[in-house]
């Protein structure tokens, strides 16, 4: 087991100072886990079009059906394959989650990092924007924002980003302000490193598990802001993801078809995702931080 | 002016500034994205041209947009009640009113739950940290990590589907019985009420409670390793009375600040479990209004929400500086 496992973390065995975190990733039991389901709802993604036994937009049965063996998990008010729309829902859903969570973490990073950086006047304006992003009910002007951008996955990214990077950079610029005052960042500056190297360089390198860990939890983050959008209405008609599904299961009221899989299932791939990505950002945060772990002292 | 006065009148102005810059982006918003409400309406409801030159004028649209911003301000700060306008769908009934009556059900909801869940999630999180590794300490980190990853209406849905359509411990849905005649405030009406709101609450608190009860615990990691706790341990104190009064004391601050920092997202989880309960507050007040384009009505929610949230984090920061003398002087 342990011989098959340190093969695999092998495989990683690239660069020196990235193998050591992701080796460490992979023998740790909840990291494993993380990576293995997240592994497979890619493949389901990417695949969807294979696996989905119809088309989820395609009428392919009478309304309401019950689960059976053609159609696992019934059918919508329409006859629609649900099935269908659950696995192509898998692919928007990952693609909303990935895109928005890219964008948040690089513009909470480079806010926080050049926030904890310049210090001065750069730091209090930025920090009290923060401030004020932090105390507006996000959700709500999410809703607000959708709403008049209109239905879409362009609208849905677009609030994603712009609502989710704010307690990320919180994060990273009071760990930049922490790194900042350590020897080697004061070497750096004193031998003359340009600023963009000291910054970008020296100082970020060693905040990367910290910004992988939150960007994980920034995937979650946005399937569910997703899935809260899609239920109120406002993701695009056109395409199933995860909240979609649970939105029509809902307003068809699912509950008085015997659509009990119907509504619940949406839900369970969300949190499994959000597990997964939480089993990885955690596995992350102990390896650099490993004072808060309960697996033992 | 004391260093306390000084203190809170900087987060009064930070208050200010923030209520501020949410009003500004109510009214930004929408001519960023270059959409005409009038034209939403119009195309919403088959407008003459007519209606639609009447209705540029009453949105004062055939001005600058400076006047417009001054006409806005004068309307939502100067005036009480605030005047948002009226609702489409109900007209003539006003904004304010249709908010005035649903308002006070969502607070009753949040307010609540987030009090029994700040209770029961500071108690765990104290019973877990004096337990490390315990059963408790191994199950909260995992009911943390579940509810984390989940959109909290969700659970509203589960806990509908299991206790109100085939159990039928519960109602379906709803605030109050239609059967109901008793006079409100009376007994009868009180317990129908709580009954009523008893699946959305449990929902926001089976939702939170673990967050608290994790920052509890983790602040508790920290203040065991504390001079004064390893002193008082020393002196011989007994395990309980350390963590229940040392550890405790200590510990509520960041717990405090949470439910502050978390108090909007706490709301906008709120808004969602309502539309999943059909629970008469703000949150099946503004899917409504989506539903039905109801311009105005969305945009004096918001008005509205940023309100609350912004006077609740100050409340909490109030609070937060009676209970931990330290702040006020940093």
């Amino acid at each position: 087991m342990t011989e098959s496992r340190s093969r695999f973390a092998r495989l990683f065995h690239t660069e020196a100072g990235t193998d050591t975190v992701l080796l460490r990733l992979l023998h740790s039991k909840s990291g494993l886990v993380g990576i293995f389901i997240l592994a497979a709802l890619s493949a389901v993604a990417l695949l969807s079009s294979f696996i989905a036994p119809y088309s989820p937009y395609a009428i392919v049965a009478s309304p309401y059906l019950p689960p059976s063996q053609s159609h696992l998990l019934g059918t919508d008010g329409l006859g629609r394959d649900i099935f269908s729309q659950m696995i192509y829902g898998t692919r928007l859903s990952l693609e909303i989650g990935f895109v928005s969570a890219v964008g948040i973490t690089v513009i909470g990073t480079v806010v926080g990092v050049v926030s904890g950086f310049a210090g001065s006047y750069v730091d209090e304006a930025l920090m009290r924007f923060v401030d004020v992003m932090l105390v507006i009910p996000s959700i709500a002007f999410m809703i607000f924002v959708a709403t008049i951008m209109g239905p879409g996955v362009v609208s849905v990214l677009t609030v994603i980003i712009v609502f989710g990077w704010p307690p990320l950079s919180r994060m990273i610029r009071s760990q930049t302000l922490s790194i900042k005052r350590r020897g080697f960042v004061e070497s750096a500056v004193v031998s003359g490193s340009p600023r963009y190297y000291t910054l970008f360089r020296v100082i970020l390198p060693n905040m990367t598990s910290l910004i992988v860990a939150n960007a994980m939890l920034a995937v979650i983050y946005a399937i569910i802001a997703d899935a809260s959008l899609a239920f109120i209405g406002l993701a695009s008609t056109n395409s199933y993801s995860w909240g979609s599904v649970l939105y029509n299961a809902q307003i068809e009221g699912a509950i008085y078809h015997n659509g009990m899989l119907w509504i619940t299932l949406p839900g369970v791939a969300i949190a499994i995702t959000g597990i997964a990505m939480t089993l990885i950002a955690r596995a992350f945060g102990d390896i650099t931080d490993p004072r808060f772990s309960t697996e033992g002292r | 002016m004391s260093a306390y006065g000084r203190f809170l009148l900087r987060r009064a102005v930070y208050a200010v500034i923030t209520f501020f810059i949410a009003l500004v982006m109510i009214f930004i918003i929408p001519r960023l994205v270059a959409v005409n409400p009038v034209d939403i309406i119009a195309a919403s409801q088959q407008l003459p041209p007519s209606a639609i030159r009447q209705l540029t004028v009453e949105f004062g649209l055939n001005k600058p947009v400076y006047v417009q911003f001054l006409l806005y301000l004068k309307n939502v700060i100067l005036t009480f009640p605030p005047n948002l306008g009226f609702s489409y769908e109900y007209y003539p009934i006003s904004v304010w009113k249709l908010i005035s009556i649903s308002l006070p059900w969502t607070l009753f909801l949040v307010g609540t739950s987030v009090a029994i869940s700040a209770f029961l999630g500071t108690m765990m999180g104290l019973y877990a940290g004096m337990n490390r590794g315990g059963i408790l300490d191994r199950m909260m980190s995992y009911a943390a990590m579940t509810t984390q990853s989940l959109p909290y209406f969700w659970i509203a849905i589960v806990l509908q589907i299991l206790l109100a359509v085939v159990l039928r411990v519960f109602p379906i849905g709803g605030a109050i019985s239609i059967t109901d005649v008793s006079p409100p405030y009376s007994l009868p009406w009180i317990q129908d009420v709580v009954y009523h709101a008893l699946l959305p609450m449990i929902t926001i608190v089976i939702a939170t409670t673990p967050v608290y009860s994790i920052i509890m615990r983790n602040t508790l990691v920290d203040i065991v390793r504390e001079d004064y706790m390893v002193a008082a341990e020393a002196k011989g104190l007994k395990k309980s009375t350390l963590y229940n009064t040392y550890g405790l004391r200590n510990g509520i601050l960041p717990v405090v600040s949470l439910i502050a920092v978390h108090f909007g997202y706490v709301v906008g989880g709120a808004l969602l479990v309502e539309i999943v309960f059909s629970y008469p507050g703000v949150g099946t007040l503004l899917f409504n209004a989506i539903l039905s384009h109801d311009y105005p009505l969305i945009q004096g929610i918001f008005f509205i929400l940023a309100i609350t949230v912004i006077g609740a984090n100050f409340i909490a920061d109030v609070i937060y500086s009676y209970i931990d003398p330290r702040i006020r002087y940093t």
